[in-house]
């Protein structure tokens, strides 16, 4: 979020911490819940560092750029998620798939690098979402990066800070079913293997090229015969020169 | 069901386009420059979008025909594929436009009558010689039929062509009303893939039984069309020859073997990075790590086991047709 004004309603309703041992950047989390929110400051390069920020202090799933925008028409308050970013500046779009259900209506959003007056298109207007999605494209696939937005001003009304923070807190409802629908996106497709896999890499001292093809020898283990998995136990009692022989020789046999 | 679709900025007023937005009002209309732009970009989940693929409507300026490769051919010397449409609404565990394309959103290309002058040209290259287009490459030639029209199209193109410029529709797909509600066309041949129930069931989603495609076989065989059947690729099960011994029987038991045009057998080969995309987007799925082999960067079954499987269904397949109409697609 671009503002701390935007993140208070979130930091509220969320019950992030700040984290006081980073300071590159005001980074909030709640841990259990697995959220972390940062404070970018404006503009698209702010934003495009707080991800990369972001990415090596939490290495977050899915990423939502949550704030303020403008629309020529919209009333203020409006939640809108976008469906197509445009970086004013290069031309470049950027196209958010959405594979869940879109509790909010989609809308183009443009992201500039200084305020525009009037609004010339029909679209959302903002400073920081084309610096958030190419960044946030780096550490995950366009499925899990999304911007929501609410409408702050628009040709009749102008921007007034004081009005930020309830203006975002109408949009914690989409945000909460948005975030609902990705975790569970998530957990759809995950397919953990029942094996405690940095456990065996740590006990036999796998490097992380062995890891790699430990796990993929599990999981063809996995696929081919799951009930007769090696018990974990067994495998960290080896070392890295024998578990992958191993491995490969009773796959093969 | 389509929620998205995508339109070329170009295209937003393509008659094709105007047609499609009053036959799917509510969805989510969104303008793009070029389709590249939603489809190409590298970090993209496959799978994900697999459950809600969204339609990207794109004109193909280049490349509108391509010569198939070798060993793909039912009888012609000359072969070419075009693709309408890039993506399939089925979602067979095994298919290589998985490890093909980024992306599983739809493809629309709707420039069709660009690609029916291309057709006309390649044809009178060779003039007197039978030259195949085959248009199940990408897709599936049926399947989004209510959406793109692409049969209702090219049938009445191909209708007004010499009888030596042949169309092969090739579909797993029921909606085969396009084909119902004309008169038949010897130059079009209308080839259904099969694999044996116990595979279809667990790896072909959203494909229609076996059952119900031999049905609409019989339909289109009964009307006079000529039809063609798939088996390709095929896949190694428990028990695999008496599956597939069982599907001929169950075909040639309602399908008049005279009647048919041609029978191809192919088998399950993926490039190697085709085939890491797949496993990365399924890591347990058994069917990639059962008796493969990587050979020259290709994945395919152990040779053995290949030429097992294609000489069990090649013989088996001789008991019910002769061998002209048989042909291997390897390449």
């Amino acid at each position: 979020m671009a503002l701390e004004a935007e993140a208070r309603p979130l930091i509220a309703r969320f019950r992030l911490k700040r984290d006081l041992s980073v300071t590159a950047f005001r980074l909030y989390r709640n841990r259990e819940a697995g959220i972390s929110l940062v404070v970018t400051g404006i503009g698209k390069l702010r934003m495009a560092a707080a991800v990369g920020f972001l990415a090596v202090h939490a290495s977050p799933a899915c990423w939502i750029d949550v704030g303020t925008a403008g629309h020529p028409e919209l009333p203020l308050g409006t939640v809108r998620l976008a469906h197509r970013i445009i970086d004013h500046d290069s031309g470049r779009s950027f196209y958010p798939q959405l594979v869940i259900d879109a509790p909010v209506t989609t809308e183009a959003l443009i992201t500039v690098s200084r305020p525009l007056s009037g609004f010339p298109d029909p679209a959302l207007y903002d400073m920081e979402a084309s610096g958030f999605f190419e960044a946030a494209r780096h550490f995950a696939t366009v499925e899990w990066i999304h911007a929501l937005k609410v409408v702050s001003d628009n040709r009749r009304e102008s921007f007034v800070k004081k009005q930020v923070g309830g203006l975002v807190e109408a949009a914690v409802p989409t945000l909460e079913t948005i975030v609902a629908g990705l975790r569970e996106l998530h957990r759809s497709i995950a397919e953990p293997l029942p094996l405690d896999l940095a456990r065996i890499a740590a006990e036999t001292r796998l490097t992380q090229a062995q890891t790699r093809q430990v796990e993929k020898l599990l999981r063809q283990w996995q696929a081919l015969s799951p009930e007769t998995l090696p018990p974990e136990a067994d495998l960290c009692r080896m070392d890295r020169q024998t578990l992958l022989p191993w491995l490969r020789r009773r796959l093969h046999d | 069901m389509i929620e998205t679709v995508y339109v070329e900025e170009a295209l937003w007023d393509h008659p094709r386009v105007t047609a499609l937005r009053e036959r799917l009002p509510g969805r989510r209309w969104v303008r793009c420059n070029h389709y590249g732009e939603v489809f190409n970009p590298k970090p993209q989940h496959f799978r994900l979008q697999k459950r809600r693929p969204a339609l990207i409507v794109a004109r193909k300026p280049s490349r509108l025909l391509m010569e198939a490769p070798s060993g793909y051919a039912i009888g012609g010397r000359h072969n070419y594929y075009f693709s309408h449409l890039l993506n399939c609404p089925y979602d067979c565990r095994y298919c290589f436009l998985q490890g093909m394309f980024r992306s599983a959103n739809f493809v629309w290309f709707v420039n069709y009558e660009d690609f029916q002058r291309a057709i006309e040209a390649t044809r009178r290259k060779h003039p007197g010689e039978a030259v195949y287009f085959f248009s199940g490459y990408d897709s599936d030639s049926l399947a989004l039929e209510p959406v793109t029209g692409f049969a209702g199209y090219f049938l009445e193109g191909f209708s007004r062509m010499p009888e030596n410029a042949f169309l092969e529709l090739r579909s797993k797909s029921t909606n085969i009303r396009p084909l119902l509600g004309r008169e038949a066309l010897p130059n079009v041949i209308c080839a259904f893939s099969f694999t044996p129930d116990i595979v279809s069931a667990r790896w072909e989603a959203g494909v229609p039984p076996v059952e119900r495609r031999i049905g609409a076989l019989q339909k289109l065989q009964a009307r006079g069309w000529p039809i063609g059947l798939r088996f390709d690729p095929l896949i190694h099960v428990p028990g695999w020859r008496e599956h597939y011994r069982r599907l001929f029987e169950q075909l040639f038991a309602r399908l008049d073997g005279g009647g048919i045009h041609s029978v191809s057998i192919g088998v399950f080969r993926l490039p190697r990075g085709h085939y890491d995309r797949m496993v990365d987007l399924y890591p347990s799925e058994p069917l990639f790590h059962g008796p493969l082999a990587v050979e020259r960067r290709i994945v395919a079954y152990h040779r053995a086991l290949e030429e097992e499987m294609v000489d069990f269904c090649r013989q088996a397949l001789l008991e019910f047709l002769p061998g002209e109409k048989l042909f291997s697609c390897q390449f």
